[in-house]
């Protein structure tokens, strides 16, 4: 098959992209429900505030007014982001658009990508018809998510196609990571003078985890937890697959495939200034502004790839 | 047998001689399945809805809520045709395809079969399916109709009929893939003693096809399949063989014509498009030469078709050719173009157009299946030994208001198979669609579509009312177990 059509470019960019949105919302939900068990006994109104950060951290997601109880908040923070139809930020809206995307392209997939996007699509449906619990259709949903990194990961060929999958699913990565980093840390970094060091370094794993970069942080930082190692990791690590240097990186050689030594783009150009800037100035970049600064810019660069990208190869 | 089989009450029954006594092909199919206890076939059963489902096999229904998706009923028991009626199947159905396709090259090129009235020359005209637009234009070798299905039935001597032409854009064949591989994979005892003839090598020789049609001079000519989009019903099917053909599915949105060459917007820029294997209808094809409302088609595709720019399979306008009120002349036709006597046998059908048979389609209602000219998927039809007396008063209040619309039929008793419904295997009628490709030869895939009517003494086979379908074996050989 040669150049691909501009449209299925799209489909399978914004597939990545839905995919990874899943993952990320399937690790959060994940963290929240273990963080709210492990400190809602020593700190209820942090654990209620994690599930209200929700909505802030997923913009777009419908803003739900605030509970005063763990078991309101988590019920309510549990069904609207896996199960609501609703809600455009939700596991299920998620699955369902990357769906409809993987049947636009089903000819650039393979059988067994296909089938595991359906069997994930199942269970959710399954969820929604009330036949399985939120926490356990939770895990078969993030197993199957996980099902899906599997067989795009061994069966697809790594022509166009893919380029293009993996760039939706870097983008957004990025994209999650920053906010997670902008709407979770900000508080972190400075927390008051009484703080609660257990529940604190709580919420600084909390972070981490909902990244999936806990283990590596360990194995590259050993057990110091402060939250300005957290938010560098987080932020610079080439090595560890969630942080947002290596979603650069990945977007900045998947351009370089797609491109093919070609005239410099507009998008190619935005994410190696990106690039430079989180090898090279890291020092700079925190310590000139605040870290709550720092995020909104780069999520700004992010944006503007995703439109640079857009405007590029799929409104030809 | 440990498992009791029941005949067909009515009509031929295609696997049984009687109740419990198979017939010589299906002996083994039959002693394998009375092995197995019904625990085993439900278990079996399931895993092969599992598998339709996880693998997203499904089409959308007309008239239901927009995306419903439902799974296209399978049964397991399969079909079985010898080699020997097969080789007569073929050569009747190279026979007709050849025939079908000189009609065309006639009706748009010198109109021999109107002028010498084999065909009335207004019945053609009237027909919407015959584009006067298209009148003098010559696809590339002549051929009209790359891709044909014919719809046979068996009677109730054993005998094959054909029940309809379909050459515009015929359906199906994902199924005969799809039916192939499930069944290997959910019961592969089944295929022991048999020597079948393999399906999948259909993907290949329809790129083929479509390669040799090309325009000329394209030595490696570029080609994609062109569906609706997603919400049409056989999306599934045009998606599976864009993937099998290893080309891209376009959408009329993804195409552009500029000087009367056709291009998809790929992310490279434009790329020229040599052969489009359309699977939507002339009506929407070209907004600017069909239905000016059309979002579906490319605006000047039939101009750049016109100028030999780009080949359009099927062609258009080869729609005429099946029309229901041109079958009545097929074997005409087979005599007029080729000088034979027809090698497969039709159903006597009235054509509503002419007095003396609107007449007879009036007073026997309750007889017939009487069927709108353009219609298809079962709707719009009548099947009048089933239907009661409201239901036929009603559709000849449609039918006085239009009698040229309609044509009428006898009820065919045409043939059951075993079929596995409930918990029993019980006999169900079926029909068959086997797969024409006119390349540089006519090729017919060996095998078809069986499709099923899963209700008890139904005639309607149609996947959009309920239908099922059946793997279709053509064996390589007589083997008789």
């Amino acid at each position: 098959m040669s150049a691909m059509l501009a449209r299925s470019a799209e489909n399978i960019y914004w597939m990545g992209r839905y995919l990874e949105r899943s993952a990320n919302l399937c690790r959060n939900l994940f963290v929240a429900e273990q963080l709210t068990v492990e400190i809602r006994g020593l700190a209820p109104s942090d654990a209620i505030e994690f599930w209200h950060g929700f909505q802030k951290v997923y913009p777009g997601s419908p803003q739900d007014k605030p509970f005063a109880d763990v078991d309101k908040a988590m019920q309510a923070g549990m069904h609207s982001f896996l199960l609501g139809t609703k809600n455009a930020i939700s596991v299920v809206t998620s699955i369902h658009n990357a769906r409809e995307n993987a049947k636009a392209v089903r000819e650039y997939l393979t059988r067994e990508v296909f089938e595991q996007i359906n069997s994930c699509w199942l269970h959710l449906d399954a969820g929604l018809r009330g036949e399985e619990l939120p926490s356990v259709l939770l895990g078969q949903v993030q197993e199957a998510v996980f099902g899906i990194g599997g067989a795009t990961g061994r069966t697809l060929i790594r022509d166009e196609a893919w380029t293009f999958l993996d760039l939706g699913v870097m983008i957004e990565r990025v994209y999650r990571v920053l906010l997670l980093l902008r709407h979770r840390m900000p508080a972190l970094i400075s927390p008051p003078s009484d703080v609660d060091i257990p529940v604190h370094h709580a919420l600084l794993r909390g972070v981490l985890r909902s990244a999936g970069s806990l283990e590596n942080y360990r194995r590259v930082q050993g057990a110091e937890l402060t939250p300005e190692i957290v938010s560098s990791f987080l932020m610079f690590n080439e090595q560890t697959p969630h942080s947002v240097a290596f979603g650069v990186s990945h977007v900045q050689g998947d351009l370089g495939d797609i491109e093919q030594g070609g005239v410099l783009t507009e998008a190619a150009r935005l994410v190696g200034r990106l690039s430079s800037q989180l090898k090279f100035e890291e020092q700079e970049l925190l310590g000139r502004h605040d870290f709550a600064t720092v995020c909104d810019a780069l999520l700004s660069d992010a944006s503007r790839i995703h439109e640079s990208l857009t405007r590029l190869y799929f409104t030809v | 047998m440990t498992r009791s089989w029941k005949a067909a009450e009515k009509g031929y029954d295609e696997a049984l001689a009687s109740d419990d006594a198979a017939r010589g092909l299906y002996s083994s199919v039959i002693k394998t399945l009375s092995r197995m206890d019904d625990a085993e076939v439900c278990r079996r059963e399931r895993m092969q809805e599992v598998s339709l489902v996880n693998q997203g096999i499904t089409f959308t229904v007309y008239g239901e809520d927009e995306g419903t998706e439902r799974i296209f009923p399978f049964d397991f028991v399969p079909r079985i045709i010898g080699s020997d009626e097969w080789k007569v199947l073929e050569a009747g159905l190279i026979q007709r395809v050849t025939a079908l396709n000189l009609f065309l090259e006639d009706v748009y090129g010198d109109q021999r079969c109107l002028r010498e009235d084999i065909v009335p020359f207004d019945l053609v005209l009237s027909r919407s399916d015959f584009r006067r637009e298209l009148v003098g234009t010559r696809p590339r070798h002549g051929i009209f109709t790359h891709i044909a299905g014919i719809d046979l039935l068996r009677d109730d001597k054993g005998g094959f009929l054909v029940l309809e032409d379909n050459c515009r854009c015929p359906s199906g064949v994902s199924y005969v893939l799809e039916n192939r591989n499930l069944l290997t994979r959910v019961f592969p005892e089944l295929f022991a003693n048999y020597g079948v003839r393999p399906v999948d090598r259909y993907p290949h020789m329809l790129l083929e096809t479509l390669k040799f049609a090309a325009p000329r001079g394209r030595e490696r000519p570029s080609v994609a399949v062109l569906t609706p989009g997603l919400n049409n019903s056989a999306y599934f099917e045009h998606s599976f063989l864009a993937r099998e053909m290893g080309v891209p599915l376009v959408e009329g949105r993804d195409l552009i014509v500029e000087n009367d060459q056709v291009s998809m917007r790929t992310t490279r820029g434009r790329q020229r498009v040599d052969v489009l294997y359309r699977r939507v209808d002339d009506e929407y094809i070209d907004p600017v030469v069909f239905n000016s409302k059309s979002l579906l088609g490319v605006p000047g595709l039939i101009h750049a078709w016109r100028a030999g720019n780009i080949t359009i399979a099927n062609a258009p306008g080869a729609g005429v050719a099946d029309d229901k009120s041109i079958y009545p002349y097929m074997p005409d036709l087979v005599r007029f173009f080729l000088d034979e006597e027809p090698k497969l046998a039709q159903v006597h059908t009235y054509i509503g157009r002419r007095k003396d048979d609107a007449a007879y389609i009036r007073d026997h209602f309750s007889e017939l299946v009487v069927k709108l000219t353009d219609g298809a998927g079962g709707y719009g039809m009548l099947v009048g030994p089933t239907s009661s007396k409201q239901e036929i008063a009603d559709f000849a209040t449609k039918f006085n208001a239009h009698p040229e619309a309609y044509i009428a039929q006898p009820l065919v008793e045409f043939s059951s198979h075993p079929t596995w419904v409930g918990n029993e295997f019980a006999p169900r009628r079926v029909d068959m669609r086997p797969f024409a490709l006119y390349g540089e030869t006519i090729q017919i895939l060996p095998g078809g579509l069986t499709r099923v009517a899963m209700e008890e003494g139904s005639y309607v086979v149609n996947s959009s009312q309920g239908g099922g379908s059946k793997d279709t074996w053509v064996l390589a050989e007589e083997l008789v177990p």
